[in-house]
């Protein structure tokens, strides 16, 4: 029986950090190519020395190369939207507004062939194909009047009739860069079942799967009535030749699915628009200014399913003494900050109205008592627009939300460096869906997702269950917490993960300098911007017995130092690994002696290694890096290598990382080390933390009696005391549990290690296991599965899965179970564990 | 000196095309004839110079080759090469030979693409300056500021400063490559 379990102890998880990919939409090849009939003209100039008069130089001129552009036809069919007609769900007998955008990406002026007969597939049906306005090259969208029917077969878009003209372009000619909106308006069947999917297709090229090979394709069959294609203008001034012989066509497919919400998506996007330091010696009187914008998407996220677009519409709030239903746009004033002037605030036109309160941020912003008396003392600020008569549709794209703060919260002497935090909110709710037990709409800044649609497309499950209803302890208070949202770190809404994203700036007196993670030198760790920290690992063999120890490959970093100042410049700036002033907290340690730290920035290379016995690092070879002049708010990135030597034991059992504090400092006394004692004030370091694995993985066993309840021997790593309790008919249950073992999230900035993709993979007959095998050689494998016996942490049943052929039971590896996958299907953050248990009866 | 040299100039050119009676003029011999010695030493003086001529030829990329010959048909996204030939017709050397080219509107700089046995610098403004490799500073919305390499797309000038002579007779050539907007 010893073999049974003998091998309690086995590395048996992958742990892979791909990040999946989407697949967008192809864009045009060259959606703004120089016009057709530009001569692009080219002459050649020299000089050179007059041998008799230095003052005046020869000139050489060289003819003129003339080089002309020919048209060239393009054409793209993109989504545009799918909008229910009455709104909310769509449901049988609804009709579908499905919105096509289709764009003249050519060089020149072009008409269209647009198919008169929709292509409908599944229970919806569609009678008319319209053209119903057409989006300019900056995007602004212009409506018809009303829509003007296509006609059924061969028609080039200025042979319909009533088509209006784009102005200065001849009835039914696009200029280059221009779109027109084609709409198909479908009738969902009454008998169509919940959940099937209705698809209209315009045009007809290749898969017709929207990817690239559906765009601006050389058209194949010129006479076909299905296609979507250029057909040449023939009365172009300007060019000769039109591209008869090379018309382009495209296609695109939209789906709605029958029983789907028609859902607001809101997108509520921030930047910060300026910083003015003011006072070089003070940090309470910088001004940073804020832009917000609001966008309601008219295209379902990319990944998510089953989702129509639907209008935003308002949710209660008070303002002003009254209840009254309000699109709100809420930004929480920054901690340490407080609002400059009424003056100062900026609102997108006269339908929107500036809001304040001064409710504590405990209360949420549709909690809140809001009045539209500026005050300078606000803990928020809100932007309201009354969406009674007129809904902000699909593709709605609102701009010009402004305000302004001063950091006058920040002590008057300090000189710390400051993050200030903040992050914006949008409240409201989707038209024909409202009320006080209707979804509430909701986004947070910092990324390009709408509705707080993870990255993935997939539904936020924290807030897409919130209503105006819900317990107001649930309703996400906008009080930015950079370790849980993240942060923007570019300014520009790009963030990623759940949620939003926090906007965050450093603000620091002169003289001070910055070292953080990349793109984040005002970084903060755990108590101040001296100990952020950058984490990473090396690879692990998977083989790699617990107390085992490796020779890994080294670990790249990238850091990022910046001049924080306005004005002055900082000279010399050293960069150096060195242990002054570092204390090992826990969860970390130094590196093993003769760990070699490679620097490298501008060409240059230094190399240290680290003397345990000395306890810091010593430089060995290569030239030490100084960045001679680091120009007021100039921000430059380095480059460590950080190669750990052969014997280093495994962070998965120590629960330790190896730090490198990294200094960047103005060496004043020139000995190449920072002085912590006051005398080399312009100092900052960071800490760059290799883990040589950090998703640890432990599997015990326990014995249960043949009653399946009774435990013999709790669960343990220890072989030999299961050996004793095993016999025929008791269970044997093994569990494993995985666990990340790096340090949490905290602070500002930092960059943690998140497990992905992870899968705990258990084979009875590889990897040294044995259950089920059949060692004693009588026909029956060792042990069998019990049914039903599976419990995960995360991912539920579906997470399993059981080879060789799905969960069953049986006396031989055919018809048993001899293998088990689970894939959580989560992100094992930083201190998060699971567990994955399985039972076996013993044969 | 150069004040005399170019009044003795002007006159050459009186003497060339009125000789005959410039020489018959009873005049006061001695200073005409010495203005006259120094006019015929002008005259070969200004003969000998350097003069560079220019020639520029273009050239359209299709899959491995390049057509040359006149194009009117060029399409966005097409590659164009110039070709600047260049030689020295005059009798004296050309120094600080330095030939700029406007990268022409409607096309973008072909990274990398410059080529010509001399020091090649690029400017991003409109050739009030110019650098082996000109930088951008970048300024985030915080008041930050970055510097990095611009792209080669808002390049607006290549300039090739040949570092020898180009002797009378020789040939110079420089190379570039454009993408069609």
């Amino acid at each position: 029986m010893n073999g049974k379990t003998s091998s309690v102890f086995q590395r048996l998880l992958a742990a892979t950090l791909l990040v999946s990919g989407i697949t967008a939409l192809a864009a045009p090849a060259f959606a703004d190519g120089t016009a057709a009939g530009t001569s692009i003209d080219n002459t050649a100039t020299a000089t050179y020395d007059n041998p008799d008069d230095p003052t005046k130089p020869f000139n050489a001129t060289s003819n003129t190369v003339k080089v002309t552009v020919a048209e060239v036809a393009g054409i793209t069919v993109t989504p545009l939207s799918t909008i229910d007609v009455n709104g909310g769900n769509v449901l049988p007998n609804d009709i579908v507004n499905y919105e096509f955008k289709v764009t003249n990406v050519g060089n020149d002026t072009t008409e269209f062939f647009i198919p008169g007969t929709p292509t409908v597939a599944g229970p919806g049906a569609a009678t008319v194909v319209q053209i119903t306005g057409y989006i300019k090259p900056d995007g602004t969208r212009v409506d018809f009047p009303t829509a003007v029917a296509v006609p059924a077969g061969t028609t080039k878009t200025s042979a319909i009739p009533g088509l209006p003209a784009i102005p200065g372009s001849p009835v039914g000619v696009i200029p280059a860069g221009y779109a027109i909106i084609v709409n198909v308006p479908t009738t969902i069947n009454n008998l169509a079942a919940s959940g099937a999917n209705v698809d209209v297709r315009l045009g007809n090229t290749g898969a017709n799967d929207n990817l690239a090979g559906t765009q601006n394709q050389p058209n194949t069959a010129t006479t076909a009535t299905d296609k979507v294609r250029t057909v040449d203008y023939l009365s172009e001034t300007g060019t000769t030749a039109g591209p008869v012989a090379e018309e382009k066509e495209a296609a695109a497919l939209q789906t709605v699915k029958v029983g789907s919400l028609s859902q607001a998506l809101a997108t509520v996007l921030k930047t910060r628009t300026s910083y003015v330091p003011n006072s070089v010696t003070s940090l309470a009187d910088d001004v940073i200014g804020y832009g917000l914008a609001l966008k309601v998407e008219s295209a379902a996220p990319v990944g998510s399913t089953g989702i129509t677009p639907g209008k935003l519409v308002g949710t209660a709030i008070k303002v002003d003494g009254a209840t009254v239903n309000r699109v709100l746009v809420s930004d929480a004033i920054p901690v340490q900050t407080k609002l400059t002037a009424a003056a100062d605030v900026t609102v997108p036109n006269t339908n929107w109205k500036a809001v304040y309160t001064t409710d504590a941020l405990t209360v949420p912003a549709i909690a809140a008592t809001w009045t539209s008396t500026f005050t300078a003392s606000a803990t928020r600020i809100g932007y309201i627009y009354d969406a009674t008569v007129t809904p902000l549709a699909e593709g709605a794209n609102i701009t010009g939300f402004g305000f302004k703060v001063v950091t006058s919260g920040v002590p008057a002497a300090s000189t710390t460096p400051v993050n200030i935090l903040n992050i914006a909110q949008v409240f409201g709710q989707t038209k024909g869906n409202e009320g006080p037990t209707a979804p509430l709409v909701y986004d947070e800044s910092g990324d390009q997702m709408p509705s707080n649609f993870n990255d993935d497309g997939s539904t936020n499950t924290s807030t897409t269950s919130l209503t105006p209803g819900s317990p107001v302890g649930n309703i996400p208070t906008g009080n930015p917490n950079a370790t849980n949202d993240g942060i923007d770190n570019t300014n520009d809404n790009t963030g990623k993960g759940p949620g939003g994203e926090d906007n965050v700036i450093t603000i620091a007196l002169e003289g001070s300098i910055l070292n953080g993670p990349k793109d984040v030198p005002g970084a903060v760790g755990p108590s101040d911007n001296n100990n952020d920290f950058t984490n990473r690992s090396t690879p692990v063999d998977p083989n790699t017995p617990p107390g085992g120890t490796i020779d890994p490959a080294a670990v790249n970093f990238v850091n990022s130092v910046n001049n924080p100042s306005g004005t002055a410049t900082l000279s010399n700036v050293l960069i150096v690994p060195d242990t002054a002033a570092f204390t090992a907290a826990t969860g970390e340690t130094l590196p093993p002696d003769k760990t070699t730290v490679t620097l490298t920035y501008g060409g240059s290379t230094a190399i240290y290694t680290f003397d345990a016995a000395l306890g810091n690092f010593v430089f060995t070879s290569g030239n030490p890096i100084t960045v001679p002049a680091l120009a007021p708010g100039q921000t430059i990135n380095y480059t460590v290598s950080v190669d750990l030597p052969a014997g280093t034991p495994l962070s998965t059992d120590t629960l330790k990382g190896f730090s490198i504090p990294i200094y960047a400092f103005v060496d004043k006394d020139g000995d190449s080390r920072p002085d912590v004692d006051g005398t080399e004030p312009t100092q900052n370091r960071t800490i760059d933390r290799v883990y040589t694995g950090f998703l640890q993985l432990k599997k015990e066993a326990r014995i249960l009696d043949k009653d399946g309840a009774t435990v013999l021997v709790p669960f343990t790593t220890d072989s030999a005391a299961l050996a004793g309790k095993g016999a025929k008919d008791r269970f044997i249950e093994y569990r494993i549990t995985y666990k990340n073992i790096s340090i949490a999230p905290t602070g500002t900035g930092n960059t943690t290690l998140d497990a992905k993709n992870v899968a705990v993979i258990e084979d009875g007959v590889n990897g040294g296991n044995s259950w089920a095998k059949d060692t004693d050689a009588n026909n029956i494998i060792d042990t069998s599965h019990k049914m039903g016996s599976v419990s995960v942490t995360y991912g539920g049943p579906a997470s399993v899965t059981y080879s060789p052929s799905g969960e069953q039971t049986g006396t031989t590896a055919a018809t048993d179970v001899t293998k088990y996958v689970h894939k959580p299907g989560v992100i094992i953050q930083p201190q998060d564990a699971g567990t994955f248990v399985f039972r076996r009866k013993i044969n | 000196m150069t004040r005399f040299s170019t009044a003795t100039k002007r006159f050459a050119l009186v003497a060339v095309t009125t000789g005959a009676i410039a020489l018959m003029a009873p005049m006061n011999q001695i200073p005409l004839l010495g203005q006259l010695f120094d006019a015929t030493a002008a005259i070969a003086q200004n003969a000998q110079r350097p003069d560079v001529k220019l020639n520029l030829a273009v050239e359209r990329r299709d899959g491995d080759n390049w057509q040359s010959g006149s194009i009117n048909n060029a399409r966005p996204g097409d590659v164009l090469r110039y070709s600047l030939k260049g030689k020295n017709q005059g009798n004296r050397a050309a120094n600080n030979f330095t030939l700029t080219q406007v990268i022409p509107s409607r096309t973008t700089y072909v990274a990398q693409s410059a080529t010509g046995s001399a020091q090649i610098t690029f400017s991003i403004d409109k050739g009030k300056t110019y650098s082996a490799q000109p930088m951008i500073v970048t300024k985030r919305a915080d008041g930050t500021t970055e510097s990095r390499p611009a792209p080669a797309e808002s390049y607006t000038h290549v300039r090739w400063k040949f570092q020898n002579a180009i002797e009378p007779g020789a040939n110079l050539s420089a190379f570039y490559q454009v993408r069609v907007r």
